[in-house]
């Protein structure tokens, strides 16, 4: 079943157009890499889908075949949730940190706040020593873990990365990476659909189910992992590939 | 020596005399090289022009006792004061922003200095008549003067605020917060910074300085114990106006850097 459509969506900023008539589908379940070069409109493809970001001119988003503007905003942001590239940490420790991202959420028991809060921990990978100490004595793979755990508090539906990795050394980013394979997983069985933006192409092949690729605000490719990266039929996938040499 | 209303009279020839200190400045500025020679003529024609065209028109205004006259005159004090806050406008390239945040001060201060210079006015020291200007004028003047300092300072610091905390802002609106609840940190080191000089002022009144209106009534042979009551009741409006137009002018100025459906829009964004 279809989780998300984009239909022709076009995205304006000031005189510049940053989106122009994207469309694709996204299934339930699915797992999509977003790649292309620097200022191909990535970002605010994913922000357009949880409606962070302002400038849409035309097209509509369909999330469970509603449009976006049906859904109130602050819920529509606490299910279809958003993962920064580098997590902002508040003052207070690491369970501080994770336990804030259901403040906003008003009908939530206490015991299934907690509830919660194992399964997210576990998710992101956090082991209890981390908890206790001051979020911004972490390091930046750290970080981003307690960033994930903190979004998975609010139990999503979707969750959008955006370059969770980018931050990161390439060490860190290899271990970040399996976490998030595990993490897929489990969002597989949720039939929970994600995107996730990507400058590296090896964690696009590692993780995705299907890669998007985006070039000057408009859509490239929309193929199956495989695909994309074995038998590129698109000539300018095959040269965006062999420029990263893939 | 004569006095008028119980206070020395100065004649011109007394004012050149009292100009003479003026010559430290010029010395400092000649010997040192600062280069505010030409600053300081600019600014000693410019103040004994705008003062004394004030000193006429408040003869010719205390005269009317119109309120219509008396209110045209606050409107344009407030429109002046909100021009003049260059402060507020720091960081802001955009002339379509610069001119946003001048009717936002304006507004603030035409309703938070006002309506408490309204209740200063009617509903405390209630003069004879009502709308008598040589009351309404002055304490007009020192409430739009030290809300347009707050809402100046409330407005840099909600700007400067925004631009750091771009980043937390986004993540909590992606966690579902409002735009109210995303910038409350913000509007309270704005709100904070606002208000704090003109505590810090009461903190130390009397102590370190004796403050301009009541040192003003006192040389002009008031009783200083009436001119303690007036101050004190001129700095408690002070603070209820400061916190008033602070706390409008946040609220509108966050307006701008938020769309309807609580989407941030940062600096660099707003000013395209």
């Amino acid at each position: 079943m279809t989780a998300f459509s984009i239909q022709n969506l076009t995205v304006v900023k000031g005189e510049k157009k940053i989106l122009d008539s994207v469309s694709f589908d996204v299934q339930e379940g699915e797992f999509v890499c977003i790649v292309g070069p620097s200022g191909a409109g990535k970002s605010t493809l994913l922000r357009q889908l949880n409606r962070l970001d302002y400038g849409r001119i035309g097209g509509q988003i369909l999330w469970n075949g509603k449009s976006l503007e049906e859904y109130d905003v602050h819920v529509l942001r606490e299910q279809v949730a958003y993962i920064f590239q580098k997590a902002v940490m508040f003052p207070g420790s690491a369970e501080e940190n994770i336990k804030m991202g259901a403040q906003f959420e008003h009908n939530v028991t206490q015991q299934e706040l907690e509830g919660r809060f194992v399964k997210a921990i576990r998710e992101a990978g956090i082991t209890p020593e981390m908890l206790s100490v001051e979020a911004a004595d972490l390091s930046g793979g750290q970080q981003q873990r307690v960033g994930i755990a903190r979004t998975l508090m609010l139990d999503p539906v979707v969750l959008l990365f955006d370059e969770p990795t980018a931050s990161l050394d390439v060490e860190t980013s290899n271990k970040f990476c399996k976490t998030l394979k595990v993490l897929k997983e489990h969002l597989k069985e949720k039939k929970s659909a994600s995107l996730m933006i990507t400058h590296r192409l090896e964690e696009a092949s590692f993780l995705a189910d299907k890669v998007l690729m985006l070039e000057e605000g408009k859509v490239v490719a929309f193929l199956p992992v495989n695909e994309f990266f074995n038998n590129p039929s698109n000539e300018r996938v095959a040269n965006f590939l062999k420029a990263y040499k893939l | 020596m004569s006095t008028t209303l119980g206070s020395i009279e100065i004649s011109y020839a007394q004012m050149a005399i009292g100009m003479v200190p003026l010559g430290i400045v010029i010395l400092l500025s000649a010997v040192y090289k600062l280069g505010l020679i030409k600053s300081l003529v600019i600014a000693v024609v410019r103040a004994c022009i705008q003062l004394g065209i004030m000193g006429y028109l408040l003869v010719w205004v205390f005269a009317q006792d119109n309120p219509w006259v008396i209110s045209l005159l606050l409107i344009i004090m407030v429109a002046f004061a909100s021009q003049a806050s260059e402060r507020a406008l720091k960081g802001i390239s955009s002339k379509k922003i610069k001119f946003k945040i001048i009717k936002i001060l304006f507004v603030s201060i035409a309703l938070g200095a006002l309506s408490v210079l309204c209740y200063l006015q009617f509903v405390v020291v209630r003069p004879e008549p009502l709308w008598e200007g040589k009351y309404i004028i002055p304490l007009g003047g020192m409430l739009i003067a030290q809300s347009m300092v707050a809402g100046s300072l409330a407005v840099e610091r909600l700007r400067s605020e925004f631009e750091a905390r771009a980043d937390e802002i986004e993540t909590l609106l992606a966690l579902g917060a409002t735009s109210a609840e995303a910038s409350r940190e913000s509007v309270k080191v704005a709100m904070t910074a606002a208000l704090m000089p003109i505590i810090n002022s009461m903190m130390v009144l009397g102590i370190v300085a004796l403050p301009g209106m009541m040192s003003g009534q006192i040389l002009a042979g008031v009783s200083p114990l009436l001119a303690v009551r007036y101050q004190l009741l001129i700095f408690f409006c002070i603070a209820a106006s400061a916190a008033l137009v602070s706390w409008l002018s946040i609220r509108m100025v966050r307006s701008l850097f938020f769309t309807r459906d609580d989407q941030f829009i940062r600096l660099e964004s707003l000013q395209n």
